[in-house]
């Protein structure tokens, strides 16, 4: 037995050697990390980059209506306003800016934020909007010349005023022609039609656009438009802005998560259950981000198993047609030759694996500091204890079990196809259908991420192609019994994919020419080698 | 359970193997001698990679039994035999010198004592600057050589070797055949495979020459060639020995005719009727070559009743 065994490991050793002394296995493995650091450097960069200096789109609005447009244009406005001050509310301005900020700033301490906004839009909402006749009497007056004159500062100390992304076309004059002729020149993002009895009917209500798919300009001036037919409904029902506030005024919940409560003496002498602020937390975006760790998990799972049983198949392929396999078979088993080479495609794997743990976790450990400095986000989402979630023993521990499974059942399968071919196109050709299958977990990731305990989860488990991938991700949520179940399944399933591979390779690696399709394997599994 | 001591290395018994409804060796019983050079040969597809397959143990015979070094089960006894199959290919990325350990240790060798061997050998196959060296480095005549190497490094027994000559230059053979000749004279017994008749008229023992599955042929090479081939140059043309009794085929060129004689037949008898029926300028009867006999068991004639006639 310990002979056998011997076999098997020398047979790995050779393999594992082959693969990890080649100059391409260590750039290889070395990229993959790096290519992955840079693309979330670039793409945290790009985010920033987006943030700062986003292009500002230009619409117009073509109003058939009683003043609809109007109403609208004033309701962004305030929107604007509010957003400015609400901002100025809760932050000092600096030294360099106008006086007149500094004075908003205070007014936000004794006044409420929309009483203010109103004393504004008094001067804004004026429809001739001559500001050249302000003399700056009151804060408001000063606010709004200060307003009119400081786009470029409004945008920087308030970016989600609407013209840091949307402008309107103010120009009377154009018709519906030149407003086409703008799109088409890219000059213009769309054009909103706002037909004469908008405020009863969207018939005839239009946006006219380039680029369909890009709907965030026609989403944002639509909800303008709702809150302003609302309020002129409320009007006209006698209901005032505040009570239409308050009747709009939506439910909503914080997600928070559960936590085990301390166990000190008051909470075991009391009676009556602890309140929420003592079991619960609340949800950092981090621990959202966080709580996806199984499926990367899983993907990952699946990345591996899959690039390592293709690497087996092609071995197979490659001694078969270089004749080795029959010195080979002259001195092992074919089951041990197969076994040695599903250790040492193993064993390659979990250095690649390895290897990357350690160049993440370096400069996170070393150099975690200076991370943080040039990136804000790398040090929120090391103090955000997401990290514990990702590498927690569970999922670990999971990850190691369901590879060894995973990779046994596809690397058996494979080395078994490979077997009866002889070249790689061949091969890659009978492995078809088996890769197709092996997309499937893949695809419905994330709706089983969504509901780790459904049925689609629970049925998909015991699909002994999908168990590995879909257990990696659901298994924080599988019972214990579920969880034994489908382990012993999963290893008698692999244990049987093993027989058959066995039996199909011990023949097919001798065989001059494929066998055909199913029939073919069949008649293989049926006879001696 | 094996004792390694009986007169015969292997043992075929009724041996036989389907693929399908194909046979592939049909009922194959021999026996090969301790200490001889036992060729197989016969044409291609015959069946020889087949049988000798089954002699290392890759493939089962379909029924029939095969005993090797007095074991039942040839996987008793693998670290014993050493193979060398037809095709012969090499790990390309590896170093020469690492292949061959490699097979050492899978044949139980530990690790000093194979690089040890294996650097011996380089030297003994003058190849000792290619040690360090990868295998895809190698021309196909060193290639070979290092394969042989492979098979031989733990010192095997019984060496099961399939066409160990082909692609080989003149020399590279010399050397193999007299590795060959060396591991004899050490009460190993080698089995070889061979499309050159010559080689195995002058390597091997004995032979069995097979033919579609089937042992045409078996036995000393003595007693394989005894049988007569009469040579006659006369005056008449190929029609003169239509109809004759004890003449397996004939062959002639111009004036001279080659005749395979059966040898149950009684040739002075028959040397009498030729001579009534032509003029007989020069006569010459001497022993079959190998070849000669793989042309006329394989070439179509088999051993037919009427004589083939070709002109």
């Amino acid at each position: 037995m310990l002979d056998r065994l011997y076999s098997v490991w020398l047979v790995a050793q050779r393999d594992w050697l082959e693969a990890t002394s080649t100059k391409m296995f260590w750039l290889g493995a070395l990229l993959m990390p790096v290519i992955t650091f840079v693309l979330a450097l670039f793409g945290m960069f790009a985010v920033a980059i987006a943030s700062t200096s986003v292009t500002v789109g230009s619409y117009y609005v073509i109003d058939q209506s009683d003043g609809l447009g109007l109403e609208i244009r004033n309701e962004i406005l305030r929107s604007d306003v509010t957003d400015f001050v609400s901002m100025l509310s809760e932050q000092t301005p600096g030294a360099d800016d106008a006086g007149v900020l500094r004075d908003v700033h205070k007014a936000t301490q004794t006044n409420s934020v929309p009483v203010l906004v109103d004393s504004i839009m008094e001067y804004l909402e004026h429809p001739q909007r001559d500001f050249s006749t302000l003399v700056g009497e009151s804060l408001a007056e000063r606010f709004v010349m200060w307003w009119t004159d400081n786009r470029d500062r409004i945008v920087e100390l308030a970016p989600s005023v609407s013209f840091a992304r949307y402008e309107e076309v103010l120009d009377p004059n154009l018709t519906e022609q030149d407003l086409i002729s703008k799109l088409k020149a890219k000059k213009l993002l769309g054009y909103f039609v706002i037909p004469e009895s908008f405020d009863s009917s969207n018939e005839n209500a239009k946006y006219v656009t380039e680029n369909i798919l890009k709907q965030d300009l026609a989403n944002w001036y639509e909800n303008f438009a709702t809150r302003v037919i609302q309020n002129n409904k409320f009007a006209e029902s006698d209901i005032s802005r505040e009570t239409a506030i308050w009747l709009l005024q939506r439910a909503s919940f914080q997600t928070s998560k559960a936590i085990v409560p301390s166990t000190d003496a008051s909470s075991r002498t009391s009676t009556t259950p602890s309140s929420t602020t003592e079991t619960t937390k609340e949800v950092t975006v981090w621990e959202a981000v966080g709580e996806f760790a199984p499926a990367v998990y899983q993907y990952i799972l699946w990345f591996l198993v899959f690039i390592g049983a293709t690497i087996l198949m092609t071995n197979t392929v490659e001694e078969k047609s270089t004749k080795l396999v029959e010195v080979l078979l002259s001195d092992l088993d074919s089951v041990q030759l197969m076994d040695g080479k599903l250790l040492g495609s193993a064993l390659t794997l979990l250095t690649v694996v390895g290897l990357w743990i350690f160049l993440i976790s370096l400069p996170i450990t070393l150099g975690s500091s200076a991370i943080v400095v040039f990136l804000p986000q790398v040090g929120e989402f090391l103090e955000s204890g997401a990290l514990s979630l990702i590498f927690n023993p569970l999922y670990v521990i999971n990850f190691v079990i369901f590879f060894v499974l995973g990779f046994a059942f596809y690397g058996y399968s494979l080395s078994a196809l490979g077997s009866v071919c002889s070249n790689i196109r061949e091969a890659q050709i009978m492995a078809t259908p088996i890769n197709i299958v092996a997309i499937v977990p893949l695809v419905l990731m994330i709706p089983i991420a969504l509901d780790k305990s459904g049925s689609l989860a629970t049925i998909m488990s015991y699909i002994p192609p999908f168990t590995p991938f879909v257990m990696m991700n659901i298994v924080a949520e599988v019972s214990w019994f579920n969880y034994l179940l489908v382990l012993a399944w999963m290893t008698a399933c692999t244990l049987s994919v093993r027989w058959f591979a066995k039996k199909i390779y011990t023949r097919g690696i001798l065989l001059e020419n494929k066998p055909a399709g199913i029939k073919g394997l069949v008649r293989l599994v049926g006879s001696t080698n | 359970m094996t004792n390694n001591n009986s007169t015969h290395s292997v043992t075929f018994e009724q041996t036989r193997k389907k693929f399908g409804s194909l046979v592939a060796l049909d009922k194959l019983s021999l026996q090969i001698q301790r200490g001889s050079v036992y060729g197989f040969i016969g044409p291609n597809g015959a069946g020889k990679t087949t049988a000798m397959r089954i002699l290392v143990g890759i493939s089962k015979p379909t029924s029939g039994t095969i005993k090797v070094l007095d074991a039942d089960d040839v996987k008793d006894v693998r670290h014993l035999i050493g193979y060398l199959p037809e095709e012969k290919g090499l790990y390309k990325r590896m170093r020469v010198i690492d292949y061959i350990v490699y097979f050492g240790r899978l044949n139980g060798m530990r690790k000093r004592d194979a690089v040890a061997k294996a650097k011996a050998m380089l030297c003994e196959f003058q190849l000792k600057d290619w040690e360090k060296e990868k295998c895809q480095a190698l021309s196909k005549g060193m290639g070979q050589k290092v394969q042989l190497m492979a098979t031989l490094i733990h010192d095997p027994i019984l060496m099961v070797l399939d066409e160990p000559f082909s692609g080989l230059d003149p020399v590279n053979v010399e050397v193999v055949r007299s590795i060959i000749l060396n591991k004899v004279k050490e009460n190993s017994t080698v089995i070889l495979s061979t499309h050159i008749m010559e080689q195995a008229e002058t390597l091997c023992d004995a032979v069995v020459l097979i033919n579609k599955g089937k042992a045409v042929l078996e036995g000393p090479i003595e007693d394989i060639r005894k049988g007569d081939v009469v040579s006659v140059d006369h005056d008449g043309d190929v029609s003169v020995f239509e109809d004759l009794q004890g003449i397996v085929s004939v062959k002639q060129i111009g004036r001279s005719a080659t005749l395979q004689v059966d040898p149950n037949y009684d040739l002075q008898s028959l040397l009498r009727t030729i001579f009534e029926r032509t003029r007989v300028t020069q006569f010459n009867a001497n022993s079959a070559s190998l070849h000669e006999i793989f042309i006329r068991e394989v070439g179509g004639s088999g051993v037919a009743s009427q004589p083939t006639v070709d002109a």
